[in-house]
C-alpha cells in the first residue's frame, strides 16, 4: 500500500529550517531577494517623500518672500513723499530679486491712502516639479501707517 | 513545558518585517516629520502676522496728533493687520500704551498676543493652540511739531 505526501515542504524538528523542495521551483514562502525590493521601496518612498516636501518648503519660503514685499512696499509707499508706484516698484524688485524662481505669476497693486497705505499682491507659485502637485494661488496683504504731514 | 524548535524558529522568523518596518516608520516618524516641517513657515507667519501689527500700531500712535486719536487708530490698525492676511485664528489681545506715554520724546510701546494653531499644514490641516506674542516700543519725535487744541 503506498501513501502520496501532497506537501513535501517539512521544517526540521530541530532545527526549524525547511528542507530543499525536490522541484526546481521555488516556493512562495522563499524570501531570498527580498531585502533588495525593500530597499528599492523604501529608497523610492523615502525620495518621493523628500521631493514633496522641498517642493512643499520651497512654495512656502516664497509665499514668505511675497509677505515681505508687500510689507517692504507698504511700508516704503507709506513715507513722506511715498506714492503707489514706489510702493509697487519695491515690491517687486523683492519678488524679482528673491522669489522669481519659483513664482508663476505676482501682480503689485498699492493704495496710498491719508491714513493707511496697503499693498496688495495676487502670487501664483508653480510646483518645482510639475508632476508634485497642482500650482498654489493666494493673495498677501500689507498694512502701514501714511507718514502724516503737518 | 517548552515549546518545539521548529515554534520558535517560526516566531524569530522575520518574514514581512520590511513591510511592518515601512508602515511604522510611515506612520510614527516620516509623516509626523513632514507635518512638523510644513508648519514652520505657517509659525513664522503667525510670528511676522504679530511684529507687523504691534510695530504699525506703535507707529500709528507715536505720528498721531492727539494721545486719543493715536490710540484709536493704533487699536484699529493691529486688528486690520491681523484680519487682513488670511491665517486662521483666535481674538487678539492688544494692550497699547498710546493714552499714558504720548508726548515729543516719549516711548510708546504695543503688545500683541494671538492664539493660533501650534500646527498648521500650508493652510490646510491645524492642530494644537499657540500664543504668539510680541511687543514693539518707538520714541515718538522729540521736536515735532504738535498742532495744539
Amino acid at each position: 500500500m503506498s501513501f502520496r505526501i501532497p506537501n513535501c515542504n517539512y521544517r526540521c524538528f530541530d532545527t526549524g529550517r525547511r528542507g530543499r523542495k525536490r522541484s526546481g521551483a521555488r516556493s512562495l514562502g522563499d524570501e531570498s531577494g527580498a531585502a533588495v525590493i525593500e530597499t528599492l521601496m523604501a529608497m523610492g518612498m523615502a525620495l518621493i517623500t523628500a521631493a514633496f516636501l522641498m517642493n512643499g518648503l520651497l512654495m512656502l519660503y516664497t509665499r514668505s518672500v511675497i509677505q515681505y514685499a508687500a510689507d517692504s512696499g507698504a511700508r516704503a509707499g507709506a513715507l513722506s513723499g511715498g506714492t503707489g508706484p514706489i510702493c509697487e516698484d519695491t515690491a517687486e524688485r523683492i519678488i524679482s530679486g528673491l522669489a522669481n524662481l519659483y513664482q508663476e505669476s505676482a501682480e503689485v497693486d498699492c493704495d496710498r491712502q491719508e491714513a493707511l497705505t496697503t499693498a496688495e499682491i495676487a502670487a501664483r507659485l508653480r510646483p518645482v516639479f510639475p508632476s508634485l502637485g497642482p500650482s498654489w494661488s493666494f493673495t498677501m496683504r500689507a498694512t502701514s501707517v501714511t507718514e502724516p504731514v503737518p | 513545558m517548552t515549546r518545539p524548535a521548529y515554534l520558535r524558529a517560526h516566531i524569530a522568523d522575520e518574514r514581512g518585517a520590511g513591510a511592518i518596518d515601512l508602515v511604522l516608520v510611515s506612520a510614527f516618524i516620516l509623516i509626523p516629520f513632514a507635518m512638523l516641517l510644513l508648519s514652520f513657515p505657517i509659525r513664522m507667519e503667525y510670528r511676522s502676522m504679530t511684529d507687523a501689527a504691534a510695530r504699525e500700531a506703535v507707529r500709528a500712535c507715536a505720528t498721531a496728533f492727539d494721545p486719543d486719536t493715536g490710540q484709536d487708530r493704533a487699536e484699529a490698525v493691529a486688528r486690520r493687520i491681523l484680519a487682513e492676511r488670511s491665517l486662521a485664528s483666535g481674538t487678539p489681545d492688544l494692550t497699547i500704551d498710546c493714552r499714558d506715554s504720548w508726548a515729543p520724546g516719549g516711548v510708546v510701546s504695543a503688545r500683541v498676543s494671538l492664539d493660533a494653531p501650534a500646527i498648521n499644514v500650508m493652510g490646510s490641516w491645524t492642530l494644537g493652540s499657540w500664543t504668539f506674542t510680541s511687543s514693539y516700543r518707538e520714541q515718538m519725535e522729540p521736536y515735532r511739531s504738535i498742532p495744539r487744541p
